[in-house]
């Protein structure tokens, strides 16, 4: 190679300014694309992996081989319904797997979900302290709770009547209707003194039964180790209350699900709009969807006064007043003036509101240490009710925002084996057997669970609809007895799981460890399958791989085009450079020579601003590197593993990137610079015309 | 002007080759789009299809009723007079239904999942049965037989239902097979049934995989509730284009005949209790939406399409317009001559402008029909061949199992007259600096 088949494409590049500009601008967007959007999947998808294994998968999920669905922790598609199969005796698995030299800990996990009811019976409440005040002959405290269980009945029959018009069942109705009267009259408390067994009877048989339940929340849980989870999923950190103590069944909330779903509605829009407002820059003025939920906030003012008692509904009225002179008349008009908030106002009423009102009101369904009922429907189809201690709520760092990483509730081993109700395998047959002795239309499930485990408290059948069938309930002794046992690691690790979470050293020897754990699992009959961290995060986790392929098929479109445009460009050029090209091979020069020039001509052109655009790349990626890209959506802190993405990229990023561009370039200039090659000396210096 | 065509529809002849490349360019990116706008559409009428089969009328009158303020029952109270109401009050309606709507698990020997359960009185849904298919056995079960068993008829029938494929292969049942159903109803209290599989129908997306069909009878028997009280009145219009007019119209005649109304909340009813249960008020109010509403949590997918499509699309344009520059300024400098010999004998500037704008239109009508054309019919093809999607994200995000296409004329029209006129945008530079030339300077100019 010689000077001047450098310098022959540098002049050419150099008088062919616009062809330079336009060719050169293009390769400068393509390098500019490729390398930016490379390094910012690969970006996501490792901000991603994290998310996904250090909040609930680990990095290998083992699961039973005798299921053959696909393990999908984050959900497949159906509410429920998923069957990992069971592991029968996960401490067989933990020692086998915990030998390899690539695993570092095998996690058991089982998943199970259920219902918890906020609030409780608030008559049971009241009826247990009438008893205590009847024997401690208290009578002015004795007249409260008459006061306060009368104001319960009135609402009870307000909404007994209002039932009547929706109910199929009337009689019921109206014989409850009449319960509810008889302890409105005088009367009725006559001789409560005198003989209290008899009212309390009627109040505990006809009335409690009336009372609400309270709110109903849907959980999901998972049923862990709680010692070694948070040991060896390192983001795990409490943020309220403590851990469930060691040996202790326990139950560990999510601060996601603490915050959103079991937060009084009118904090929890407080907490929403100034989200929305201080976080996303929104403006309650501007904001539909911002507009709408301020608008609705006065009308909720129940939440508040519902949970005052008389002598906190006082003090409020008075503060409010202080707050807002201009509001008038008595406190629920007052709060209403109060919950109208604006652009302007919201600050100082969100901080009044959690330093006056949040403290006289129950700001969530429990406290920590508080006993909740988890209610389940087991594996055989029954209901199962446990009472376990909330010890506190936790998170994944970086995750705080993400309601997919705060997807699952934590509990010990032992309660979640008792909500997800083992059956062994002669259960399930025999089973089985009643079922085909009996015609199933008329034993039901739960008849034959009554028949396999000696009988629940009910005998309804199935055409009896309004029952609470087959609950299976435990007496308040025997849950305090298990509130207060306590259990050994090896009662933890020798019984069933669902699936092992397997946590390396070395995320990168995945492959291998996949591999030694397949040769363990034939050797030792394990019957075990396995899946990665993608694989188990289901739709999630193949969610990057569409991100992948859309952006492959966005650049392979867009060099599919700049190939046709580069290359027009070129040819044209080639054209006009006839004569110039003529003259050249008239003094000699080879076809070789005259296609040399060319293809280094876009080379260079290549090169440079294919670098040009890598580094602009480079250089806006470590920009955002440093200040992050924040997350538009909830979604996208799952995606990001935090509220922003810092994405990196390498040097092999900007390599790929640069290589494609120079191929394709010098691709498209292989049939302009054949065209090129075709001029004859002669015909090319007589010109075109 | 005829003339002026004809000259630029010459000089683009002349150029064979350059015509040819940038015809190519703008009918792949024309192509791109038709398909990219078809599979947006595909995706919005699955939704739309599957929303109106599976769980909302064009227009829906629902609502709440409240026995005391902290209830949320998704409930309409005398709910035949209401749909009276409805029928006389608005023009334009294809057919009313009335269906019941709960939640709960369908439990199976082998498995359980959590379904959103609709009681349909199935005699009075002739279009629903004319739009739900039969799955063949073999799509739920292994080694099934390749023809569909059951008869979405026997709906009819006390404690029946009807469950799409993707749950029976959950579940591992088959038609006739027995189900429980278990509910909580509205005192919190948890009722069961014993049920009967009469019909396994095809799966219509995810929406589907959350979805079964109950005899009414049945359902309202779980929730204890009377003759007259439903869940909701769906109104199928004759043309579903109209439902945000209808909805209008519709709470207008409503409140008219003395109902009260929710304020208008665009989403789905199930996003709503909360909300109702923090306000004051007890009884019956009706909330209206349109079916676009209660699938408005699907849309980020349809939104997310159209993103992606829309920037991929200006980028190519982008590049194309740069190519259409180039190539321009080049062929103004090769046939500076021929411009300043025009302009001697008497065209006028306006004239050479329009020439090159002309050059510009036709290559952009020309090449943006081609291409938008093959891609329309490409979709087509791709869409009559129900092709299954491998991916569960990908089906995930497209709603269905299969890829749907949707094209419509006037996607091809609109995609035509964009292309052509940023076609014509692109050619304005170097048609301006032809149109500037002075004639001797042209003339003597050496090319």
């Amino acid at each position: 190679m010689n000077r001047t088949l450098i310098l022959i494409p540098l002049r050419n590049l150099a008088a062919n300014k616009t062809t330079s500009l336009i060719v050169g601008s293009i390769i400068f967007f393509g390098t500019f694309l490729v390398v930016l959007g490379t390094s910012l999947i690969d970006s996501i998808d490792a901000s991603m992996s994290k998310s996904i294994t250090s909040s609930i998968t680990g990095h290998i999920q083992v699961y039973s081989d005798a299921t053959d669905e696909k393990l999908t922790l984050f959900g497949g598609g159906f509410m429920g319904g998923d069957n990992m199969g069971e592991l029968r005796n996960f401490a067989d698995i933990r020692t086998e797997l915990e030998n390899l030299k690539e695993v570092k800990a095998v996690v058991p996990m089982g998943f199970v979900n259920g219902s918890i009811s906020g609030g409780g019976n608030r008559i049971d409440q009241i009826l247990e302290e009438m008893r205590d005040a009847l024997a401690s002959a208290d009578s002015v405290t004795l007249e409260g709770l008459k006061g306060q269980l009368q104001t319960i009945v009135r609402d009870l029959l307000e909404s007994r009547n209002k039932l009547l018009d929706i109910a199929e069942d009337q009689v019921t109705l109206l014989q409850s209707i009449q319960d509810l009267n008889r302890v409105l009259e005088t009367s009725f408390w006559d001789s409560i003194e005198s003989t209290p067994d008899k009212t309390l009877n009627f109040l505990e048989n006809n009335i409690a039964k009336l009372g609400d339940t309270g709110k109903i929340e849907y959980l999901r849980n998972l049923g862990t180790d709680l010692e070694r989870f948070p040991k060896y999923f390192d983001r795990f950190e409490i943020t309220r209350g403590q851990m469930v103590p060691a040996g202790k069944r326990g139950y560990i909330i999510s601060t996601q699900m603490y915050e959103n779903r079991l937060k009084n509605q009118i904090a929890r829009q407080f907490d929403k709009i100034h989200k929305d407002k201080f976080d996303f820059g929104k403006s309650i003025a501007e904001d539909p969807d911002l507009k709408s939920r301020v608008d609705r906030l006065p009308r909720q003012y129940r939440r508040i006064t519902y949970e005052l008692t008389p002598e906190n509904s006082r003090i409020l009225a008075t503060k409010l007043e202080k707050l807002l002179p201009e509001a008038t008349g008595d406190l629920v008009s007052k709060l209403k003036v109060f919950l109208n908030v604006n652009d302007d106002n919201f600050k100082s009423r969100h901080d009044f509101f959690y330093e006056v009102i949040a403290p006289m009101i129950k700001l969530y369904w429990f406290n920590i240490g508080d006993t909740i009922t988890i209610r389940s429907v087991t594996q055989s189809g029954y209901y199962k009710s446990l009472n376990v201690i909330f010890y506190g709520t936790y998170r994944f760092k970086g995750l705080e925002e993400s309601s997919m990483a705060g997807a699952f509730n934590l509990m010990d081993m032992l309660s979640f084996r008792e909500l997800y109700g083992v059956m062994t395998e002669e259960m399930k047959s025999e089973m089985e057997e009643i079922r085909k002795e009996v015609e199933f239309q008329e034993v039901g499930r739960e008849n034959a669970e009554d028949l396999l485990f000696g009988g629940a408290e009910s005998e309804s059948t199935t055409d009896d609809v309004d029952s609470v069938a087959f609950e299976s309930t435990v007496s308040p002794t025997e849950a305090d007895a298990l509130i207060q046992e306590t259990f050994s690691d090896k009662e933890i690790n020798q019984g069933l799981s669902l699936t092992g979470a397997v946590i390396l050293h070395n995320q990168k020897d995945i492959d291998q460890a996949l591999a030694a754990i397949d040769s363990a699992n034939n050797t030792k009959q394990l019957h075990l399958q396995t899946t990665t961290w993608q694989g188990a995060s289901g739709i999630v986790g193949q969610l990057i791989y569409v991100i992948r392929g859309v952006l492959y098929f966005a650049i392979f479109i867009i060099f599919l085009v700049a190939f046709v445009i580069i290359n027009n460009s070129m040819v044209m050029a080639t054209t006009e450079r006839t004569p110039e090209i003529g003259a050249m091979r008239a003094i000699g020069a080879h076809r070789k020579f005259v296609m040399r020039i060319f293809i280094l001509e876009t080379l260079i052109l290549g090169i440079s601003t294919g670098v040009l655009g890598a580094c602009a790349a480079a250089g806006l990626l470590s920009y955002l590197g440093t200040v992050g890209i924040p997350a538009p959506a909830d979604f996208f802190i799952f995606l990001f593993s935090g509220k922003h993405l810092y994405p990196t990229f390498s040097i092999s990023h900007l390599l790929f990137g640069i290589t494609v561009v120079i191929l394709i370039s010098v691709a498209s200039t292989i049939y302009p610079a054949r065209i090129a090659t075709q001029v004859e000396p002669i015909v090319a210096m007589r010109g075109r015309d | 002007m005829k003339r002026l065509f004809i000259i630029a529809f010459r000089n683009l002849l002349q150029a064979k080759q350059r015509t040819l490349m940038l015809s190519l360019a703008l009918s792949i990116v024309a192509l791109l789009l038709i398909i990219l706008l078809a599979l947006s559409q595909g995706v919005a009428n699955t939704m739309r299809k599957s929303a109106t089969i599976l769980v909302s009328g064009h227009i829906n009158v629902a609502g709440f009723y409240k026995a005391k303020v902290d209830d949320s029952f998704p409930l309409v109270t005398n709910v035949k007079q209401i749909e009276q109401t409805v029928l006389n009050g608005l023009d334009g309606i294809d057919y009313t239904v009335i269906r019941q709507r709960g939640w709960g698990k369908i439990i199976s020997a082998n498995n359980r999942i959590q379904v959103s359960i609709h009681g349909v009185e199935i005699e009075k849904e002739p279009g629903l049965k004319s739009r739900l298919r039969m799955a063949l056995q073999s799509e739920y079960k292994e080694g099934g037989q390749n023809k569909a068993l059951g008869d979405i008829n026997q709906l009819q029938e006390l404690d029946t239902v009807a469950i799409f494929a993707g749950q029976a292969k959950k579940l591992e049942v088959d038609v006739g097979d027995p189900l429980t159903l278990t509910t909580e109803t509205l005192a919190g209290r948890v009722n069961t049934k014993d049920v009967r599989i009469v019909a396994i129908l095809k799966d219509m997306g995810f929406l589907s995989n959350w979805t079964i069909f109950s005899d009414t009878r049945g359902l309202k028997e779980l929730y204890q509730l009377n003759e007259d009280t439903s869940g909701a009145i769906q109104v199928y219009l004759k043309d579903p284009d109209q439902a945000e007019q209808a909805m209008a119209t519709l709470r207008t005649v409503l409140s008219d005949a003395g109902h009260d109304l929710m304020e208008h909340n665009p989403n789905p009813f199930w996003q709503k209790f909360q909300i109702v249960q923090g306000e004051n008020w007890t009884g019956q109010k009706l909330d209206l939406t349109t079916w676009d509403n209660e699938v408005s949590f699907l849309k980020w997918a349809v939104t997310g399409l159209d993103a992606v499509s829309l920037s991929l699309v200006g980028i190519l344009l982008v590049i194309i317009a740069i190519g259409i520059i180039n190539t321009m300024l080049i062929s103004v400098r090769e046939r500076t001559r021929e411009i300043g010999s025009l302009r001697a004998i008497g065209m006028h500037r306006r004239q050479v402008l329009l020439m090159f704008v002309l050059e510009a239109l036709i290559l952009g009508v020309v090449a943006t029909t081609v291409g938008a054309c093959t891609g329309a019919a490409l979709a087509s093809l791709v869409d009559s061949a129900q092709i299954k999607i491998p991916s569960a994200a990908v089906q995930a995000i497209l709603l269905s199992d299969t890829l749907n296409l949707t094209v419509t004329p006037s996607q091809i029209l609109k995609t035509i007259a964009l292309f052509t006129f940023f076609s014509i945008g692109a050619s304005l530079i170097p048609a301006s600096r032809a149109a500037r030339m002075e004639p001797v300077k042209a003339i003597h100019h050496v090319g």
